[in-house]
């Protein structure tokens, strides 16, 4: 019996213990339906494109709300002055509770440091990769099903002119070939190592051990059985100060500014509605991409965040893609906030998101203000190494890229197909998150695989630079073995309209 | 949704709602697989669940101040906010939706005949049940949601929904032996298609 119909009997038994005599009967009901559970994953392309959708959105709600929504603002900003005040007299009052009660004192406890620890446990030690899922966290499941034959076009989401307001664009079966073009594929290795990450550390445990004992004079927290301190922020009273969050469960740190602190500018306005003294950012405020790393790399300095794992950075400058296209230079939307990444290095490999982009720590700058905004992604860079299986099936390997990735789809029929060029693939390390059997919460792990850079992406495709084949054979097993094609009656029918 | 996720998705949105709107892509990174079952589990209809998907999200971020963590975790305000778009969806275009549960069930791919047949049986039957007793089965067992986590969707307190979920089962489980025989020819068919 599987933790989640272990879960489910728990469930049903606290409200009705009687039921138990039935526990043989439920099981298998419970089986049935969790049996007929429609089986489906969320399609990659559309899962990308709509994240690009809602970051220009959520860039262009915040020109409209610095203006427009103040009060709102201001709100908010008082709760999180309450929520950091909140912390801060915590931390405070814990501080002056171990002072007085002798608990004993706190040695210098370090979370981020330069060191990158990999300890090498057995061979597939994380379970079954089969379950990792397709983006984000959550129980991801597999496919099941599909069709068979050669996997040789894909799909994507076809024409242009989509506005900023149409939430989905139409479908227009549009057939995307794959064509690999680059050198023989190396797959001659037996196995690879899988990575990790180990969430809790020893420093963030001892710390959150020492403040949990420790005695605030209203409550006692040391009777609180197995508490522990998961989060606190420290805010700079100051300003054009900064928040600064600390995950201790996650061991993650994140930096933010203290908005209470920070003047507000006056709005940007784009479009063709504006008032005549409105502003707007135009390419030539763009400060270069060395101006833009020079910043960021300073921040990181000034405030002693750890580089030496991190690597080569480089501007995220995806929004051109969608800035450049626009001819009208009144909608030319120009983000105030632009972001350097500086890629996670672990084990002599970068780290790169399932859609194949370098991922790590992040510094957002705004350019208004030429200021460092925020930074986050600084983790805590423990590991655990485990050995698994690689795929050795050069032929299997091309025909997940010629679909174009692991999840894409086919239409049955389309108007036209356009052949797309797949280049030499390098190999890196791809996070992924999987749950572990039984697990609640989503482990994250970096897995090798080979990253193929999209050569002449059409329009259409402008976001998909790179298509990623994990190494790990438990997953490709898991992906169905065929081109999963467009269900052809779906295709058929009209557009939903999408409620406004 | 484990405690030390939930406490960081509310420092997150937290963080989007006090400008850093742009960090919503990583709520996004974290739910939009799970939003996008919730909404084909009941759509049956990848299109339209790509677009109740779309739809959640964008609501989500437009209404990101109102997010008060005091109130809930950030996980159970997204899932409140798919649910009504569902909701709305199916109330504001009846034809739409009873075209789309004609399209559902033999276009979908992920299922071959013999699971057609047996989802067939078991959707008739679970049809059969009160709207609000079936979606609280989907919840828990297809969604995976706590109790807690349903009771915050719902607006029912914990308890009540656990009570009316173990009747429910129960009455399942008196009323449908032949869905307990179903269960063996699942089994049987996953089997065959292994």
């Amino acid at each position: 019996m599987n933790q989640e119909i272990k879960n489910i009997l728990e469930d049903l038994y606290q409200a009705d213990p009687t039921l138990k005599k039935y526990e043989a009967q439920l099981i298998r009901l419970i089986e049935t339906l969790l049996s007929v559970r429609p089986e489906t994953q969320i399609d990659e392309k559309f899962r990308l494109e709509l994240r690009t959708k809602l970051l220009q959105q959520a860039i262009e709600i915040k020109q409209k709300n610095s203006s427009q929504n103040q009060f709102i603002n201001f709100i908010n900003m008082n709760r999180l002055k309450l929520i950091s005040a909140g912390f801060a007299a915590f931390v405070l009052l814990v501080a002056v509770g171990i002072y007085y009660s002798g608990v004993g004192r706190i040695a210098q406890i370090s979370l981020l440091s330069d060191q990158q620890n990999i300890s090498n446990i057995s061979e597939r030690a994380f379970g079954d990769l089969a379950v990792v899922t397709g983006g984000g966290f959550g129980g991801g499941r597999n496919q099941s099903g599909g069709g068979g034959g050669g996997a040789e076009v894909s799909t994507g989401i076809g024409g242009g002119g989509v506005t900023a307001s149409e939430f989905v664009p139409p479908y227009i079966p549009t057939k995307y070939k794959y064509v690999y073009v680059g050198d023989d594929l190396d797959l001659s290795e037996s196995e690879v190592s899988v990575l990790r990450r180990l969430k809790q550390d020893s420093s963030s445990r001892d710390l959150a051990k020492i403040l949990s004992r420790a005695s605030l004079g209203l409550i006692n927290l040391g009777s609180f059985q197995n508490s522990e301190l998961q989060m606190f922020n420290i805010a700079e009273n100051k300003e054009n100060g900064y928040v600064v969050s600390v995950d201790l469960s996650n061991s993650t740190i994140s930096v933010f500014s203290n908005w209470l602190k920070w003047t507000q500018l006056s709005p940007l306005c784009y479009g063709d509605g504006c008032p005549p003294d409105s502003q707007r950012l135009t390419f030539a405020d763009i400060p270069s991409d060395e101006t833009l790393i020079a910043t960021a790399t300073k921040f990181l300095a000034d405030h002693s965040i750890p580089t030496a794992n991190l690597g080569t950075p480089f501007v995220d400058n995806q929004w051109r893609l969608y800035a450049e296209r626009e001819t009208n230079p009144a909608y030319q939307y120009i983000p105030e906030i632009l972001s350097v990444v500086f890629p996670q290095i672990v084990d002599g490999q970068v780290t790169h998101d399932e859609g194949g982009r370098p991922t790590g720590v992040n510094v957002s700058i705004n350019i208004r203000r030429n200021m460092v905004e925020g930074a986050w992604g600084m983790t805590v860079q423990n590991y655990e190494a485990s050995n698994y299986p690689m795929i050795q099936d050069t032929q299997k390997v091309l025909s997940i890229v010629e679909r174009g990735g692991l999840y894409a789809y086919q239409p049955d029929f389309a108007e036209r197909t356009v052949e797309v060029e797949v280049g030499t693939p390098k190999r890196e390390l791809v996070k992924m998150y999987y749950n572990p059997t039984g697990a609640v919460e989503a482990s994250e792990i970096l897995v090798p695989a080979l990253i193929f850079p999209v050569l002449n992406p059409p329009d259409e495709l402008m976001y998909q630079q790179s298509i990623v084949v994990p190494l790990v054979q438990d997953i490709i097993d898991a992906v169905s073995p065929g081109p999963i094609p467009y269900p052809v009656d779906t295709l058929e029918q009209p557009a939903i309209e999408p409620e406004q | 949704m484990g405690q030390n996720m939930e406490t960081n998705e509310n420092q997150i949105a937290l963080a989007v709602a006090t400008g850093e709107p742009e960090r919503f892509t990583e709520l996004y990174d974290l739910y939009a697989d799970r939003i996008y079952r919730f909404a084909y589990y009941r759509s049956r209809h990848r299109e339209t669940a790509e677009d109740l998907t779309s739809q959640t999200f964008i609501k989500a971020l437009e209404k990101i101040s109102s997010f008060n963590p005091e109130k809930g975790n950030f996980g159970v305000w997204i899932y409140r906010i798919a649910r009504n778009t569902v909701y709305d969806h199916f109330r504001s275009d009846k034809a739409t939706s009873e075209l789309n549960e004609d399209l559902a069930a033999p276009s979908t791919v992920e299922r071959d005949t013999e699971n057609k047949i047996l989802l067939d049986k078991v959707e008739t039957y679970l049809g059969k049940l009160d709207p609000k007793h079936r979606e609280l089965v989907i919840l828990r067992v297809w969604d995976g949601l706590t109790f807690s986590e349903i009771a915050q969707i719902t607006g029912k307190s914990e308890a009540a929904s656990k009570m009316a979920y173990s009747r429910i089962m129960a009455r399942l489980n008196q009323e449908v032996p032949a869905l307990v025989l179903l269960a063996g020819l699942a089994a049987t068919i996953n089997l065959k298609t292994l």
